[in-house]
């Protein structure tokens, strides 16, 4: 990409010639423009506490559980109804030097359960070990015929009846298991930072990660398919390291990046169970994620310079490297075909060049401005691989593409200031090229223009306009044995207009009470796209209210809604758009908390309700509209926490939670695994609970 | 592109910047406090004044300070090192408003860090006294910046344990603000935030980043969701145009009334950009239900019932991402 090569030195050189202009000396915008005269010389304090040794806090107690779900503890491990150990610990042993210990524990009697302990004296260095678990349910109410689940092999009962739709699979009733659609992901990470040693910092981080369980995977073989568990027993694995130095009014870091991802499980092969076109196709084999390496090095700078002058620059460079054995083209018999290569052998450069500058030109200006650079380049030999479908025939090869793209960004900022107002107008244009694909180049330019300042005297308000366009060079479809339809134009690389726009008013009419009211919207035209997406609109507006009902009590209302609309036209003959839809989202939030931390002078409270319904619909039109029933879920949660200070030492937290969740989706709704003929699905069932958590837990001080 | 070039220019910025920086003096004191005006004195006995009345009360709890960095005697830096303000290294020369009143007169004001009273920049240029590391490097013209957003709207220095420190806290807070994230994630399908299991730094850097508007804490979108998606890094021998170049094409972050995160539901999401040659955009509806004819395009997985592999494939015969 030689044009993007230039554009790469362009922005150096710019950027070299900035930062190389000397710096001012003398001036530092951070002096205090006032020095009093009688500033004391030796204070002591008699009343400071200045504590050593441990303190610090840790809970014991107990959740109680009734009416959880898989589902309800998706992300916390809370699956049944059964009483969970509260252990968390906040503790710290401050040390006479300044330095000091922290060991932080939370939720250590969930499977999302959390550790850290860090060892650090602010300004001379921070060493820390951290654990984290998080658990994960993808889907509730999971079944599968198959045996091997978490390995590469997936296999059938003995005997399986094999037939052209799930109906006729008349083992299948009988060998449906529950299976756990789901990953469990653990980090062990540690870090360490030396602060400013003769104006240096360093950073060193690493981690590694591991993620283990099932992922639901479709798996065809032609017209029919089958939802496997995937095995997933994946690590990723990362390590950075950084290097600052800060001196006047110079802060620059180098840094370095390596991340790389370790999959043990290269494939997954499993027994077909429906009867195959091809007599000899009875086992599928799917690649899954292979390995990969990324690092990348970076240079990231400031300059702070005369009158409030900033420059921020930063240049960065990345690789990333595929190299994983391929697999056969077909594990069918008489199916595996030589290869042009034995490995992927793929390689990614990025850059990433950015250049800021932020300066007030005076008390009532300041200009911004930023310059950006973002570059990914593939490598990789550009081979015809034979295209066994689906393990079922042999069809043309097909040449591998990688994809390129270069997106550059200029970007302009006033801000004015005069009198009470604020007025902020904002320019960009963003370019992004590509080396394949159906569109060549888009351009995108943006312009708005925001105000903010005091209304009627008793209001702040602001508004903000914005309008964007984007051009696109020619639509080119993929030729090949199955074109795209010339009218199609891509969502992402489509020419489109934008219009966006938000207001809000906020106000404080007394000490005790504060409220905004907001609004926002966005509309898409896309114009010039007569198969794919033509219109797309976002409006979203809210409320909230404060008020500090008494002393130590305060109350806090919020309201807020959103509704996504898109709206898209699609060609069953591959011709002109003979069809339409219409999507839309939208989403309520309200809630009330109540906030009263010294009801008493030993008895706090906090309480919570809140509300969240989404609903999706669709409308289909061809001829006639075709409405899908409501994609929905609602969620309510009721939470009150209070507590109850028993002595110095000892305080008792009560809580109680209630969550009551519903949801409905057609994809899903009344989809048992063999509800689909071509389709031996896992039945995954749509999340519905109503569950009760009870906290009885002693928070004991040191 | 050709990669020595590449590390030619990133050595010539490399040096361009570091020349720069080593041809300054070397300074590692840290930075004074910045001090009030010179008409205002300081109080008489420093944070003795204070404490007589800022103690244990539950309208300004300052007490929790001391077992904070902000409040540490031994620290070079702090606040309460040796020859520093104490509490008026940050809250200014107070001996106006430390000072004993006479009856019915009212109490000078302090420099309080009250956003309904103090300038945010004002806020900001205290904090950013000491704080003005490489971690905040991008706060000028950040979204937070911009929006007049100080530091204290966040964060709280007397706290034992700023808020902003613990997940959960720091979520809440964020959501304060951001009342549409708020009820993202809350939606069927989200990250999980919202009993605090992942944090919204986990993402964003709050103070600031190379990309001004969204606050991203890698160089780009991509890069920032395969630091916990590294499966879908690659490069693979089969890629998917828009996940190479912008996870969220197809994706929101923060919540989605769809499985994973999409924006939409297939098969709509994928008709967007799909209409091919004996794979046409059939329009499908209702008739496909379960109550219908089930349809294998419209239920279970939709699309991804065979193209699985949305994300690449490193399949030799997954060209159509089915392998």
């Amino acid at each position: 990409m030689n044009i993007d090569m230039q554009r790469l030195g362009t922005l150096l050189v710019l950027l070299g010639s900035l930062l190389v202009a000397p710096p001012s000396r003398g001036e530092d915008a951070d002096a205090p423009a006032d020095t009093p005269t009688d500033e004391p010389t030796a204070w002591t304090c008699s009343t400071c506490l200045y504590p050593v040794g441990w303190t610090g806090s840790y809970d014991v107690g107990a959740d109680i559980a009734f009416g959880v779900t898989p589902w309800a503890g998706r992300y916390t491990g809370l699956y049944k109804n059964t009483v969970y150990p509260v252990l968390d610990a906040n503790l710290l042993l401050l040390e006479e030097d300044g330095g000091r210990w922290e060991f932080i524990a939370r939720d250590l009697g969930l499977d999302s359960r959390s550790l850290s302990l860090v060892h650090r004296r602010p300004g001379d260095h921070r060493y820390a070990v951290e654990y984290r678990a998080i658990p994960s349910l993808a889907a509730e109410g999971t079944r599968t015929p198959f045996a091997g689940v978490g390995s590469s092999t997936l296999t059938l009962p003995p005997g399986w009846v094999r037939g052209d739709a799930t109906t006729d699979m008349t083992l299948l009733p009988g060998a449906l298991q529950p299976v756990e659609i789901g990953t469990e992901r653990e980090r062990v990470g540690a870090s360490a930072t030396w602060f400013e040693r003769r104006g240096f910092t360093t950073d060193l981080r690493a981690a590694t990660e591991t993620k283990r369980g099932t992922d639901p995977m479709g798996a065809s073989l032609i017209t029919r398919s089958t939802i496997l568990p995937e095995p997933v027993d994946q690590v990723t694995d990362s390590f950075e390291a950084g290097l600052g130095y800060k001196t006047g009014p110079w802060n620059v870091e180098a840094r370095y990046r390596l991340a790389t991802f370790r999959n043990a499980v290269e494939s997954v092969t499993w027994d077909v169970p429906f009867t195959a076109l091809n007599p000899a196709a009875t086992q599928g084999r799917m690649a899954l994620a292979p390995d990969n390496d990324f690092q990348q090095f970076g240079v990231d700078g400031s300059w702070r310079g005369a009158g409030g002058l900033k420059l921020n620059a930063s240049v960065s460079i990345g690789q990333g490297s595929q190299d994983a054995a391929l697999l056969p083209t077909s594990i069918t018999p008489g199916l595996a075909i030589a290869l042009p290569r034995a490995t992927a052998a793929m390689d990614v450069d990025t850059t990433l060049a950015y250049l800021r500058a932020s300066w007030p030109v005076s008390h009532d200006l300041a200009l911004r401005g930023e310059l950006r650079y973002d570059e990914r380049d593939a490598t990789a030999p550009l081979d015809l691989f034979p295209q066994v479908v689906t393990d079922t025939y042999l069809a043309p090869s097909r040449s591998s593409v990688v994809n390129d793209y270069a997106k550059t960004l200029a970007r302009i900022e006033g801000d004015w200031r005069f009198s009470d107002l604020r007025l902020l107008v904002r320019g960009q244009r963003l370019i992004t090229d590509r080396d394949q694909g159906s569109v060549a180049r888009n351009d995108e330019d943006s312009i708005s223009a925001e105000l903010r300042g005091p209304m009627f005297g008793v209001l702040e308000g602001s508004l903000e306009v914005a309008h964007d366009r984007r051009g696109a060079s020619p639509f080119v479809p993929l030729a090949g044995p199955a074109p795209q339809n010339p009218a199609l134009r891509y969502t992402n690389m489509a020419p489109m207009q934008r219009d966006r726009w938000s207001a809000s008013i906020s106000a404080a009419p007394s000490e005790r009470v504060s409220f905004e009211l907001r609004i926002d919207g966005r509309i898409e035209d896309y114009a010039a796209t007569e198969v794919g997406l033509t219109d797309h609109d976002d409006t979203g507006f809210g409320a909230d209210l404060n008020w500090i009902a008494a002393e130590d009590i305060a109350v806090a209302l919020y309201f807020q809604h959103q509704t996504l609309g898109y709206q898209q036209a699609g060609s069953q003959g591959f011709a002109a758009a003979d069809w339409s839809a219409l999507s839309e989202d939208a989403t309520d939030a309200v809630g009330l908390e109540l906030d009263a931390p010294y009801l008493t002078e030993n008895l706090g409270l906090r309480a919570e309700l809140a509300l969240t319904e989404s609903s999706g619909q669709v409308d289909v039109t061809t001829g006639s509209v075709d409405s899908f029933p409501e994609v929905s879920s609602h969620l309510m949660l009721i939470r009150i926490e209070g507590r109850l200070r028993i002595s110095e030492r000892y305080t008792l937290l009560l809580g109680w939670r209630h969550e009551r969740f519903d949801s409905s989706d057609w994809a899903i709704t009344g989809v048992a695994p063999d509800t689909v003929p071509g389709v031996l699905g896992l039945g995954e069932i749509d999340p519905n609970y109503e569950m009760d958590i009870f906290e009885l837990t002693l928070h004991i001080t040191l | 592109m050709e990669h020595h070039s590449r590390i030619v220019l990133f050595g010539a910025a490399f040096m361009v910047l570091a020349s720069g920086a080593w041809a300054q003096d070397a300074s590692t004191s840290p930075p004074e406090p910045a001090a009030e005006q010179q008409s205002v004195p300081f109080s008489a006995a420093g944070a003795d004044t204070c404490l007589k009345c800022h103690d244990a009360d539950k309208e300004v709890p300052v007490l929790p300070i001391f077992v904070t960095p902000h409040a540490s005697r031994a620290l070079d830096g702090s606040p309460f090192a040796e020859d520093a303000k104490q509490c008026e290294t940050c809250h200014g020369a107070s001996g106006e408003h430390g000072k004993r009143l006479r009856r019915g007169e009212e109490r000078a004001p302090m420099f309080a860090f009250d956003p309904k009273h103090d300038a945010p920049a004002k806020i900001d240029g205290k904090c950013l006294t000491c704080h003005a590391d490489s971690h905040r490097d991008d706060w000028e013209g950040g979204v937070h910046q911009r929006a007049d957003v100080s530091c204290v709207a966040c964060h709280d220095v007397h706290a034992r344990r700023d808020p902003m420190m613990d997940p959960l806290a720091q979520n809440e807070t964020c959501v304060g603000c951001h009342r549409q994230q708020l009820a993202d994630i809350r939606k069927i399908s989200a990250h999980p935030l919202r009993d605090g299991q992942m944090a919204c730094n986990d993402c964003h850097a709050s103070h600031g980043a190379r990309d001004a508007a969204a606050l991203l804490k890698r160089d780009t979108t991509n890069q920032l969701c395969f630091d916990c998606h590294a499966d879908k890094r690659g490069p693979y021998l089969w890629e998917h145009a828009p996940v190479t170049e912008d996870c969220s094409t197809c994706h929101t972050p923060h919540g989605s009334n769809h499985r994973a995160l999409l924006t939409r539901s297939a098969p709509l999401l994928c008709q967007s950009c799909h209409a091919q040659s004996g794979h046409p955009s059939v329009a499908f509806n209702t008739a496909g239900l379960p109550s219908g004819a089930p349809s294998a395009f419209l239920l279970a997985r939709s699309c991804m019932n065979c193209h699985s592999q949305v994300h690449g494939s490193n399949h030799p015969s997954g060209s159509q991402l089915s392998r």
